[in-house]
């Protein structure tokens, strides 16, 4: 079941990842660009771009897990079964349906972003900037998850629907999977591309957003797989079916 | 677009109309804070994404290369070399040291690369035609380390450097005690029982501490591990992160499984243990630094600066460092003058032994100029400042002495090639241990070959060798003794022929009144008639007559070149001079002065004759005399291993008196300095040698020796000839100098006896198995504050014989 949802987060995350380009190709560019730009130096800056961008994708998910696997403990204690995943799906499908709304002219409230983490983000930018090139690439990575985008929060929430850092973890590998072609190819060619795709791209990651949402509903809710959180990763991926035991 | 829909400032995408002022619009909140990031980004931002942009970036020019900047700071020889000083950081023990002075085998260009660690300085010689300062500033950066020009910011960049450690410090502790809480509650579980689910949270838990730990402040183990990596060359950190990431990898691969033991708390506590080690051996060494700078060691460190205007003046105590060229500072007596300057107001006397190598104090008065580092003796004196900090005399004096001390000893040469061993011969051992344990889980031997790797320290052999040396040399300007080089302290503390000059430092260099045969009112006669004199034997009589009446002042002095001195005093005529001059004016020679002159002139003394109206009236004995404490510092330093020599250009005769009534078996009168350089050179050919003369006169000698040491002239002209200047007179601080050389030497064998024992006894526990590695990460900064603070007690140099 993990499996599927983690392919079924790399293939949205592959169509939304235009989305990226827009927001976080300039950061892109700016991580890889280079006083020495040979294709090796190139290459190593996006990977270490890409690493950074990975290793906090994957801690959000495991984050992300974790607080579902805590708020799944402590509605256990209450007497409810799968609340994280039940919340995650309804606030991601409510996110998608906010955003069609909006595409649609119809004014809804938008959360002012804090300014403790503008100033935080901008000031860690800041620093990074005058950072030498592999510093700062991948500084530049880490801090991408602090963007309060919210093609990666709908994520961030599926993680939590997992009800389990690993698989959390899993789903924002699968994510950053997903956004990598976009972000490492950061040009002219993607701009272009983005250019034409600018005006269907909102109803297309709110779409799936939605889409994102009834899955978690549909794989998690309404087909419990109670899976023991002490599975290990790797048999919890190899695993495209529901876990034995539970089955059983 | 939707009606009313604006094109997102940041990314384009259509977004919905803003409120906000300027029509600034964002499609979502991870717009907004993009835009607001780029806007602070202080590096060239490329063109927007949509914009191809393939322009090269320009190329980046190093401050360091800048022909001002090197026309300012660095010199270049007639060979081509050039030289600079400058600030480096980012070392932290004496492998760093190791690392950077090894600059010249990895980098084409640089001739030599010496570090000042107590001074977070580097000195480097480099051919700007072969390489830049620029690329020795990028091949440094690459090994972890960062130069830059010395400034006065250099302070400051020391406390930030503590404040970064400190915080580090704190999150490891953070994480260390967390990380033991949640393993204190597993250890709980595994006796009493706990459900997986739980045992799988405390776990995460522990992993997500543990890796804060590892990625923040235990990241500069992985910087240190990386950069010896990326240079090529060996340091403690690549080991110690080594099995970070082992024991974090592990316990990280057992949480994921779910399967095997963790060991977050051990790791979390190890990087915290390590930092705290690391903060303690730093604080230690800066401690010691400081307390041997050798300009501290001379001048006060604050001042008493006159403000306010005339009639409302105050005095305030300030640091030396806020004294400004112009200020008038306050000396009180028996203080030392902090700054270079000349006397506004009051009178005192000045002892200025320490630069001019004068035993008296001297008089000084308004306009008189006094330097740093001389001490007011009598009276309170104000000061308008001409110069402060390190444009003094003084501390351009001890510039030249701190330049020199970078001179290894051999034994400093010896644990540098010992210590750069050290490291890799700690990783093989560590290598097998792993090996050795590995039959009883990869773990166990991990555990084992991080405990050695942390518990052995070449701190002894790195670090204290240098610091007794340096430690040594200032405590030996604080009494008066400036020493150039730790190999001069090596060479003095071994033994051997040590020649002394006769004149100023066997006698006290100065003709005095030893014997006088007649009446003593007519001394003071003599004395008078001799207050015009020059010559050195009238000089004496005339300084004689400071503890008789005064008498009355002759008249029509005659002096009479190569005789003597002929006055009338009232109605007699008195005539004081050579043998010679007594025979041509008086009548009869009173046999019995006449014998007592001719024993006198046997004793290596001038006889002076006195004759009133044609008769012999009194003899005098004029000489040079012996000091007081010579045979017994001759003995002394015998019984040390030291062959004493006379080596004097003066007549073999004196000589003679003079080593007898020293004690001294060999000596050599009459010799030039030409001589006295050959005579040298073939000794020192034989074994260790010592020449003990004239700055000036016996400069040829003294260089020609293995250690010169001055007792004469001025402290500058003195340290240009010889390895020591004495500045005190005597032969007590040739003593002193010697015997602090003796237990120099003797706590650095004590030290690096002491080091290897702990070395090797701490790392066959580690490698028996005995040693956690938090103990060992406990014990390692106790080893090397042993070895520092062993060397900051040592008192050196106090003893006379």
């Amino acid at each position: 079941m993990i499996l599927s949802l983690c392919i079924s987060t790399f293939l949205a995350s592959l169509l939304g990842s235009l989305h990226c380009a827009g927001m976080c190709g300039v950061f892109a560019a700016i991580a890889t660009s280079s006083l020495r730009p040979s294709p090796a130096e190139r290459l190593r800056l996006t990977v270490l771009y890409s690493g950074g961008r990975l290793a906090s994708y994957v801690a959000l998910g495991a984050v992300s897990g974790l607080a579902g696997q805590a708020l799944d403990l402590g509605a256990a204690a209450s007497g409810f079964t799968d609340v994280a995943a039940t919340v995650a799906a309804a606030v991601v499908t409510l996110a998608g349906l906010s955003h069609l709304a909006t595409r649609a002219g119809i004014r809804l409230p938008r959360l002012p972003v804090p300014g403790p983490l503008l100033r935080f983000v901008g000031a860690g930018h800041r620093l990074a900037g005058d950072w030498p090139p592999a510093a700062r690439a991948t500084a530049i990575g880490l801090l991408t998850t602090l963007l309060p985008c919210h093609w990666l929060y709908t994520f961030a929430l599926t993680s939590a629907g997992t009800a389990d850092p690993i698989a959390g973890a899993a789903v924002m590998a699968f994510f950053w999977l997903g956004t990598l072609p976009t972000l490492v190819a950061a040009g002219a060619t993607i701009s272009r591309f983005a250019g034409r795709g600018q005006s269907f791209m909102p109803v297309a990651t709110a779409t799936l957003m939605i889409g994102a949402g009834v899955a978690t509903i549909s794989l998690r809710v309404l087909r419990p797989c109670h899976q023991s959180p002490s599975d290990s990763l790797i048999g919890t991926l190899l695993s495209t079916t529901c876990h034995g035991s539970a089955a059983n | 677009m939707a009606a009313g829909a604006l094109p997102c400032t940041h990314c384009g995408a259509p977004s919905p109309t803003s409120d906000a002022p300027g029509d600034r619009a964002f499609c979502c909140g991870g717009c907004e804070v993009a835009h607001a990031a780029l806007s602070q980004l202080t590096c060239p931002v490329p063109a927007p994404v949509h914009v191809a942009d393939d322009r090269p970036p320009p190329a980046e020019p190093s401050p360091l290369d800048d022909p001002t900047f090197l026309e300012e700071h660095a010199s270049t020889d007639d060979a081509g070399i050039t030289r600079i000083e400058l600030a480096i950081r980012g070392m932290h023990c004496a492998s760093c040291v190791w690392r950077v002075e090894a600059l010249p085998e990895r980098l084409g260009g640089v001739y030599e690369a010496r570090v000042n660690f107590r001074r977070g300085r580097l000195q480097l010689a480099f051919d700007r035609g072969r390489v830049s300062l620029g690329e020795v500033a990028r091949h440094l950066s690459r090994m972890g380390y960062d130069i830059g020009p010395v400034s006065a910011s250099a302070a400051a960049a020391r406390v930030a450097e503590d404040h970064a450690a400190m915080i580090r410090m704190a999150v490891a502790g953070a994480c260390a005690g967390n990380a033991m809480l949640l393993a204190f509650a597993l250890y709980a579980g595994l006796f009493d029982g706990m459900q997986p689910i739980y045992r799988e949270a405390f776990r995460w838990g522990s992993l997500a501490v543990t890796g804060v730990a590892l990625l923040w402040p235990g990241m500069v183990f992985f910087r240190g591990a990386w950069a010896g990596l990326r240079s090529g060359s060996v340091n403690l950190d690549g080991p110690i992160a080594l099995a970070l990431l082992a024991g974090g990898a592990w316990s990280a691969a057992s949480t994921i499984t779910g399967r095997g033991e963790v060991y977050f708390d051990s790791v979390s506590v190890l990087i915290f243990a390590l930092l705290v080690g690391r903060f303690i051996q730093q604080r230690q060494q800066r401690w010691a630094a400081d307390s041997v700078e050798l300009l501290f060691s001379l001048t006060p460190r604050t001042a008493r600066r006159v403000v306010g205007s005339a009639g409302d003046e105050r005095v305030e105590r300030v640091s030396v460092a806020a004294i400004e060229t112009g200020d008038i500072v306050e000396v009180a007596p028996g203080e030392s003058f902090p700054i270079d300057g000349e006397i506004v107001s009051g009178r005192t006397a000045v002892d200025a032994s320490l630069l001019t190598g004068e035993s008296l104090p001297r008089t000084c008065g308004v306009g008189d100029e006094v330097f740093a580092g001389a001490v007011n003796v009598s009276a309170t004196v104000r000061c308008r400042v001409t110069a402060s900090g390190a444009d003094t005399r003084v501390a351009r004096l001890m510039a030249l002495v701190e330049d020199a001390s970078g001179r290894k000893a051999p034994i400093v040469r010896f644990a540098d090639r010992v210590g750069g061993c050290f490291l890799l011969a700690m990783i093989v051992l560590a290598a097998a241990t792993f090996l050795l344990w590995l039959g009883h889980g990869v773990h166990v031997a991990l555990e084992r070959a991080v405990s050695l790797l942390v518990v052995t320290c070449p701190c002894a052999l790195g670090l204290a060798t240098p610091l007794a040396f340096t430690l040594a040399i200032g405590r030996a300007a604080g009494r008066g003794i400036l020493i150039k080089g730790g190999d001069a302290v090596q060479h003095l503390a071994a033994g051997g022929t040590l020649f002394l000059d006769k004149t100023g430092t066997l006698t006290n260099g100065r003709m005095e009144l030893v014997h006088w045969s007649g009446p003593v009112p007519l001394l003071a006669l003599v004395a008078a008639a001799e207050r015009e004199s020059s010559h050195p034997v009238g000089l004496a009589l005339a300084a004689a007559a400071d503890k008789l009446p005064a008498a009355p002042t002759p008249e029509g002095v005659t002096h009479l070149p190569g005789e003597g001195v002929i006055a009338q005093t009232g109605s007699s005529r008195l005539a004081v001079g050579s043998e010679r001059l007594a025979r041509r004016l008086a009548h009869v020679m009173d046999p019995g002065l006449s014998a007592a002159a001719h024993a006198w002139a046997g004793e290596g003394l001038t006889p002076v004759y006195v004759v009133v109206d044609g008769d012999l009236r009194a003899v005098a004995g004029v000489g040079d005399q012996v000091r007081e404490e010579a045979p017994s510092v001759i003995r002394s330093l015998e019984r040390r291993g030291w062959a004493c020599r006379i080596l004097s250009g003066d007549d073999e005769r004196a000589v003679a008196h003079v080593a007898r009534a020293c004690g001294v078996g060999e000596w050599r009168g009459g010799a030039s300095p030409e001589t006295k350089m050959a005579i040298i050179k073939e000794a020192a050919a034989k074994g260790n040698t010592v020449m003990v003369g004239d700055g000036v006169n016996d400069a040829g000698a003294l260089a020609a020796s293995h250690v010169g040491v001055s007792v004469h002239g001025g402290a500058e002209a003195s340290l240009a000839a010889a390895d020591v200047y004495l500045a005190k007179p005597g032969l007590h601080p040739l003593f002193t100098l010697v015997d602090g050389c003796e237990r120099t030497l003797r706590m650095i064998r004590w030290t690096l006896a002491a080091s290897s024992v702990y070395n090797v006894a701490a790392a066959a526990v580690a490698m028996s198995g005995h040693m956690h590695p938090i103990v060992a990460a406990l014990v390692m900064p106790l080893s090397s504050l042993t070895a520092v603070s062993i060397c900051v007690s040592s008192r050196f140099f106090r003893s006379e014989p």
